[in-house]
């Protein structure tokens, strides 16, 4: 008996709740009959539509697999949402502030009542998913790496559901939150249905390295999104004045390093294609810096509840400092991400610098305007980074760059006839540029004096704050040591305290 | 012993300053009525004790926790109930009882326990099978009290429990509240309804536009508005005798009559008192009643506010 309670007592308190009202509500005994009684109608009419076919059993599983997907993609997650939503209703989600839970449990007691719910789905359809094994057509192999795939991307959709229920209280937002979510959804199943068809019809191609590979790409990336979901659900329903940020510095960081380490183990793969990992490293690169222009736009000042958690030792808190909030810290963190993804390509025989090679050019030329983008219109917006307006334009701001950089040149071009500025032909131009680059044609000079011109200003327009983001954290490092000292001398002074 | 120490906290809410360098204590044992107008400020201040909001400025300590440095460990030793609990779906009384317990941590035996504990004292157990949504006003409110009490918290925070009500739950709420007060726990209690207040509160903070205008006993807060003690003297002979013979005594100030006696205020202490009562016996009056009157909560709330509104 002690080690049912012992379990018992570990039980995620949210996901005993959301099961059991789950249980007790309409919502899912409609939905799991309805999924019953449909597999049921769709297995029989595949059966019939199929009979005297070789491949009736593939038929009747992509029936069958309809109903389920629709279901654990659909529905399930759906559900999720409108839980979550009735939760957050009256205050709810605030009271549990109060309790002694934390924001990561509440929304994982949500995943896992989900996952159970997608598990409840999926013990319901096993004897017909058993029915289509013993029929003829389909691959055990192929059937079980479908329903682990499913039940993968169900948490993974539930994830994102969850925490988009936490995204607004208010009532019209949510319903367009609802439509929209409803329509990914849809999407989502009505794209599995022929992958899944493709690989039950050719289940050899499961044994293909290249294939594996392409479904290990798309678990990371749904695990990635789902990831970056849950924590932004977290820190949404957390505290304002709690660390928003670093969890989620974390998070990229971690991804880019994920990133980089299966490029590396792809490269030293003999079938490795030089162009096709570059074109990967540029995709991760701008993947990962794009949150990084929200944290480039934060507010420098370190909340009170931020200073707390800052590390008492120096060295500790200036190594920490690019993932402490705060814009300053927010640049260092985007110089930290881009000199290790420069480093490590260059470590890559195939993509060091070359004579014959303009991949290292044109990788240079990337990282000096991803570093302009990405800093140079935070650190011009950085005075008013208390408004929330501002905010929400630093965040977007990476990319206006980009345009206006392009745009506002061609029409002074237009304006002043400038040669072929007005036709988008200038070194501001970040496409253009880079083509001129990739043809290594006569061009160059005036692309490189504009992109390097751009990263010095960027430097220089950021150094200031850079300065007082590590000025701050060693502030309060140096604040937190000093009260330790004083309870200390306090504790040997007094020691029954 | 102070549980709950309030120390200058400030909060704007863009212009508008809705709490003001407000400071006050509550210690262990003692029930303090939190009473103000509308839009005073009291629900920001309650937040601001439960962690919800962060003040501006100043610091709130509850049990030597402060709300900025250590919420978790103020968290902890709180149980705040709002104006309006919320409740879920599909929930009996039981499940949401025990949901509670679990997300106060509470393990094994101990969550049983508590439960059980929290029960019996709210009164809760014929309705255990009940849902919460299902239940009437007073008996949500119990239920949401026996939330708060769940995990035995040294500090009730509890922001207008008594409104809507019924006469016969107020009383129920306010013979729960002074059984808890008895166990040793600090209440901070806020109401519009100050006849409540004045029979459970030992102590009151009187707020208004953001600013405490008042705090402290309701008997020295009447000390302070008014440092004459107020009397109350009833005759077999009539009221206007009653009121000339008042007026004539040196000491006694504010005469007032009503239809059976006056209330008067006196500067002196007992020995003026006996004097006064002896005068009237030998001027032949024939005094049936004196007795001092004690000090009326919403007087002091009237005399202390002006209704203003932010």
């Amino acid at each position: 008996m002690i080690f049912p309670q012992w379990i018992d007592d570990r039980l995620n308190p949210i996901l005993v709740k959301e099961v059991r009202q789950a249980l007790r509500g309409r919502y899912f005994k409609v939905t799991y009959g309805l999924t019953l009684i449909a597999a049921t109608l769709v297995g029989i009419v595949c059966l019939l539509a199929a009979v005297n076919d070789e491949s009736v059993g593939q038929t009747y599983f992509l029936g069958i697999y309809l109903c389920m997907a629709t279901a654990m993609i659909g529905l399930v997650p759906f559900q999720a949402f409108v839980a979550a939503s009735g939760s957050g209703r009256g205050g709810q989600s605030e009271l549990m502030q109060l309790t002694a839970l934390r924001p990561r449990q509440i929304l994982a007691g949500g995943l896992l009542a989900s996952f159970v719910q997608s598990g409840l789905v999926l013990a319901a359809l096993a004897p017909f998913l058993a029915l289509s094994f013993l029929l003829p057509g389909v691959d055990l192999s192929v059937l079980i790496f479908v329903v682990l795939y499913t039940l993968l991307f169900s948490a993974c959709v539930s994830c994102v559901t969850l925490s988009a229920s936490f995204l607004t209280e208010n009532r019209l937002l949510r319903v367009i939150v609802m439509v929209f979510l409803g329509g990914w959804q849809f999407g989502l199943v009505s794209a599995a249905v022929p992958g899944v068809s493709e690989l039950v019809e050719n289940s050899s191609e499961l044994q293909d390295p290249e294939v594996q590979v392409i479904f290990a790409i798309f678990a990371g990336l749904a695990i990635f999104i789902a990831l970056f979901a849950f924590i932004g659900g977290t820190l949404r329903i957390s505290h304002p004045e709690e660390n928003r940020s670093t969890p989620l510095r974390v998070l990229m960081f971690g991804f880019a390093l994920a990133g980089l380490a299966f490029t590396f183990v792809g490269m030293r793969s003999p079938h490795a294609e030089a162009e096709g990992f570059v074109l990967a490293y540029l995709a991760l690169g701008f993947a990962m810096l794009l949150p990084s222009g929200i944290f480039a736009g934060e507010s420098e000042r370190l909340g009170r509840r931020v200073q707390v958690t800052a590390p008492k030792n120096a060295l500790v808190a200036l190594l920490v400092t690019p993932f402490m909030p705060g814009g300053g810290n927010g640049a260092l963190f985007n110089g930290l991400i881009l000199a290790l993804f420069g480093s490590i390509m260059l470590l890559f025989p195939t993509v060091q610098p070359d004579a014959d090679d303009p991949w290292a050019e044109l990788f240079i030329f990337c990282f000096l305007w991803g570093v302009t983008a990405f800093n140079l219109p935070t650190a011009l917006l950085q005075r008013w980074s208390n408004h929330m307006p501002v905010r929400v334009l630093s965040a977007f701001s990476p990319g206006l760059f980009f345009a206006g950089t392009a745009l506002v040149p061609a029409f002074i071009g237009l304006m002043f006839e400038g040669g072929n500025w007005g036709q988008f032909e200038h070194p501001f131009c970040f496409p253009w540029a880079f083509e001129r680059l990739a043809q290594n044609d006569s061009f160059q000079k005036p692309v490189w004096i504009v992109a390097v011109g751009m990263f010095v200003i960027t430097l220089l327009a950021n150094l200031k704050r850079v300065l007082r983001g590590l000025g701050e954290v060693q502030r309060v490092s140096k604040l937190r040591r000093e009260n330790q000292a004083r309870v200390d001398a306090f504790e040997k002074e007094v020691p029954a305290a | 012993m102070k549980i709950l120490d309030v120390q200058s906290i400030s909060r704007s809410f863009g212009s508008v300053k809705a709490v003001d360098n407000v400071s006050f204590s509550v210690s262990a044992g003692e029930i303090c009525g939190f009473i103000g107008p509308n839009g005073a400020g009291k629900t920001t201040t309650m937040r601001i004790c439960s962690t919800l909001e962060l003040p501006d400025s100043g610091d709130v300590l509850v049990g030597g926790c402060s709300v900025l440095a250590d919420p978790r460990g103020v968290t902890r030793q709180i149980g705040f109930m709002p104006d309006a609990y919320a409740s879920e779906q599909n929930t009996p009384v039981r499940d949401y009882l025990e949901f509670h317990a679990r997300a106060q941590g509470l393990r094994g035996p101990a969550r049983g326990k508590a439960i059980r504990s929290v029960i019996d004292f709210t009164g809760l157990k014929p309705l255990l099978d009940k849902e919460v949504l299902a239940l009437s006003k007073g008996m949500r409110q119990r239920a949401g009290l026996a939330v708060t009490l769940l995990h035995d918290p040294s500090l009730l925070i509890l922001d207008e429990p008594a409104a809507g009500l019924d006469p016969r739950a107020r009383v129920e709420l306010r013979e729960l509240l002074s059984v808890l007060a008895e166990m040793g726990k600090a209440v901070l209690i806020s109401s519009h309804i100050l006849t409540e207040l004045s029979e459970i509160c030992d102590v009151v903070a009187v707020i208004e536009a953001g600013r405490i205008r008042a705090s402290g006993r309701v008997t020295d807060i009447q000390k302070q508005l008014s440092p004459d003690a107020l009397y109350y003297m009833r005759c077999i002979s009539s009221v206007e005798l009653l009121q000339r013979f008042l007026l004539e005594q040196p000491g006694v100030d504010k005469v007032r009559a009503d239809k059976q006696g006056c209330v008067f205020s006196l500067a002196e202490g007992d020995q003026a008192l006996a004097d006064l009562l002896g005068r009237a016996v030998t001027q032949g009056l024939r005094p049936l009643e004196m007795r001092p009157l004690t000090a009326d909560l919403e007087e002091v709330f009237l005399s202390l506010t002006e209704g203003v509104v932010q």
